[in-house]
Order: C-alpha cells, then structure tokens, then sequence
C-alpha cells in the first residue's frame, strides 16, 4: 500500500473523511478511481467475500480473459491490495489470490463512498 | 473544497445512471460466497456418497449381524469423508473450476443447515412417533413408518441446498424421497423390514444416478482441455 501510484490515488485520511451520506464531494472520488475500475473492482469484491482464490476459478466466474486477469490482478498486487502466491494443493500448483488487510479496509471505505455517493 | 449537494438533483441521477453502466453487475458479497460455496458440489460426488451411505443402512435392516456392519461401515465412512472428498476435490474439481476457499464465517451458514435439518429430522420423527402410537408399537409398525424419518432427513437437506443454491431442482430429490416414504408406507408388504430396506436402497439407486449424471455433466461442461 505504500508505492507512488497508491498514494497518488488515495488522497489523504482527512478527505476520505469529509464525505457525509448527505454530500458528496467531487474530490472524495478520488482515492477510489484505481478500484473503480470494472475488472478490478470485480477481483477485489470476490477476494473480499472469499478467503483465497485461484485464478482459475475467477476467469471462471468473472469470464474476462487471462490477459485481463493476469494484468488487473499484478496492478492490484503492484498497489497493495492483494498478494499473489504458487501453491501446491495435492499434486499441482496453483496460482492463489489473497486480501491484504490494508486492501480490505480500502474496499469497505470504497463502498462507503459509493453509498454516499448514489444516496 | 467546493461541495456538491446531490440529494434530488439532475446531477446525482446522472452519476448512479454513469455508474450502473460502468458497473454491469453490482458484486453481492452473499452471492459470491454461494456461488463459491456451491461450485464445490457441482461434481455430484455427494450424491454418490449419500446414496451409497443410503444402501449400507438398507442392508443394515437384515438381520442383527448386518446391522452392526452397518452402523461401523456408516461411521468409517462418515469419518472417512472429509479425506475421500478433498481426495476427489484435488483430482477433478481444482482442476477444471478453480480453488477457493471459503471465509471462516462460512460456518454461519453451517448452522443454518443444521437447524433447518435438525428441524427437519425433528418434524418427521414426531409424525412417525405419532402413527406408530395410533397403530399399535410393535416391530412391524416401527419397520412400516421408518421411511418417514429417513425422508424428513433428506427432505432438510434438500430444502437446505434449495433454499441457498436458488435452484428448485434441489428440491426435487427431496419431494421424491416424501412420495416414495408415503408410498412405502401405505403400500401391503409382506415383511415389515421390506418397508424400509425397499425405500433406502431406492432413494440410495435415485441418488447415486442423480451423482452419476451430474459427475457426467460436469466433465462435459468443464473440461481441462477447453481452459488449457
């Protein structure tokens, strides 16, 4: 959560705060515009229902390509969002994705933004 | 920092229209988790598992001796089955759809399946224990009404996976289990056990086909090949 790109997206903790569900500020947008985006954002909503998940399974179940998958889910990675691991489960490896914490907190204040900002 | 008031505004009904078309799908974090939750049964392995756990018991109705195998094969098995199934899991499942593994408070939803089966268990043993008391206790009666038990058990889980899959075709298992316990108890036979023996090892048949075709669509519609 600490690269260049992120703290260029997110803006600081006093204006993620300034947003009320009766207001909304045009600059309070902001810090989510990376999220925001459809592949991404559908990535980190299943990584934040579910515990850890292989790429398979989200090519399955978002149907975007390997090529999107592969690039959405290295920018989420590169921003600190998710961890990306191998794994051996049984006798393959596998390609598993996970939430960081810091990606969490990110993705409720997100939605929070977005409550105030379709109220 | 200029500050935009949205509430019954043109502006604010532009951006949630802007928004739910850059958004073709809202993510339903419920959703997500019985999609995840429900992509583990889709091989019918379960199926399979009951309808064989289902013939053991019938055989078990024989005599003394069998109903002691029985009992042991069914606890083995039961035991066994968390091994057996992440056996089949790694095998065929992982490979074709994906790992995933579910959140801790997955177990949530655990207990609701637990309590609509435990009332469900519950429901069914009152009603056997009231046609037994109206018919007379004895062996013959308890033999003759026992598929009610059985069936209010499958009848749960059935209803359980209906209600958190969304597919009516859970159900269908179930509601054949109900009819052919009705039918089992109404039908003249000349040997009690025949009541319930019948009834598990054709419930057990209905639910290792339903396993089979199932297992058979899966392997169609997911593939290795067509990913790799």
């Amino acid at each position: 959560m600490s690269s260049k790109k992120d703290k260029g997206n997110r803006g600081s903790k006093k204006e993620k705060q300034t947003g009320s569900p009766t207001s909304f500020d045009e600059d309070s947008f902001g810090p989510y515009r990376f999220i925001h985006e459809p592949n991404r954002l559908l990535i980190i909503a299943q990584l934040y229902a579910l515990e850890q998940v292989d790429m398979l399974y989200l090519k399955k179940t978002l149907g975007i390509s390997w090529g999107n998958l592969s690039f959405h889910s290295t920018q989420l990675e590169e921003n600190g969002y998710i961890t990306i691991k191998k794994q051996f489960i049984g006798k393959k490896s596998y390609t598993l994705l996970q939430i960081t914490p810091e990606g969490k907190a990110h993705f409720e204040d997100y939605k929070k933004a977005m409550r105030a900002f379709l109220a | 920092m200029r500050r935009v008031e949205w509430i019954n505004s043109p502006q604010s009904f532009l951006a949630s229209e802007l928004i739910s078309e850059i958004m073709p799908e809202p993510p339903s974090m419920n959703e997500i988790q019985r999609r995840a939750f429900f992509s583990t049964l889709k091989d019918g392995t379960v199926e399979i598992f009951q309808g064989i756990l289902l013939f053991i018991a019938g055989v078990g109705f024989f005599n003394i001796y069998s109903a002691f195998l029985g009992v042991f094969l069914i606890i083995f098995l039961r035991l066994q089955w968390p091994r057996i199934s992440q056996k089949i899991k790694e095998q065929y499942i992982f490979p074709r759809l994906g790992y995933v593994e579910l959140r801790s408070d997955h177990n949530t939803r655990l207990r609701r399946y637990h309590i609509l089966l435990g009332s469900s268990i519950a429901i069914s043993v009152l009603i056997f224990f009231v046609l037994v008391y109206v018919n007379g206790w004895n062996i013959a009666t308890t033999f003759r009404f026992a598929p009610i038990i059985v069936s209010g058990a499958l009848f749960g889980r059935s209803l359980y996976f209906c209600i958190f899959s969304g597919k009516w075709n859970y159900l269908l298992l179930g509601l054949i289990s109900i009819l052919l316990a009705i039918s089992f108890v109404v039908l003249p036979l000349p040997i009690p056990q025949y009541h319930t023996v019948l009834y598990l090892w054709i419930v057990a048949v209905l639910s290792v086909c339903t396993g089979f075709w199932k297992y058979r669509r899966f392997l169609h519609e997911d593939s290795i090949k067509e990913e790799w």
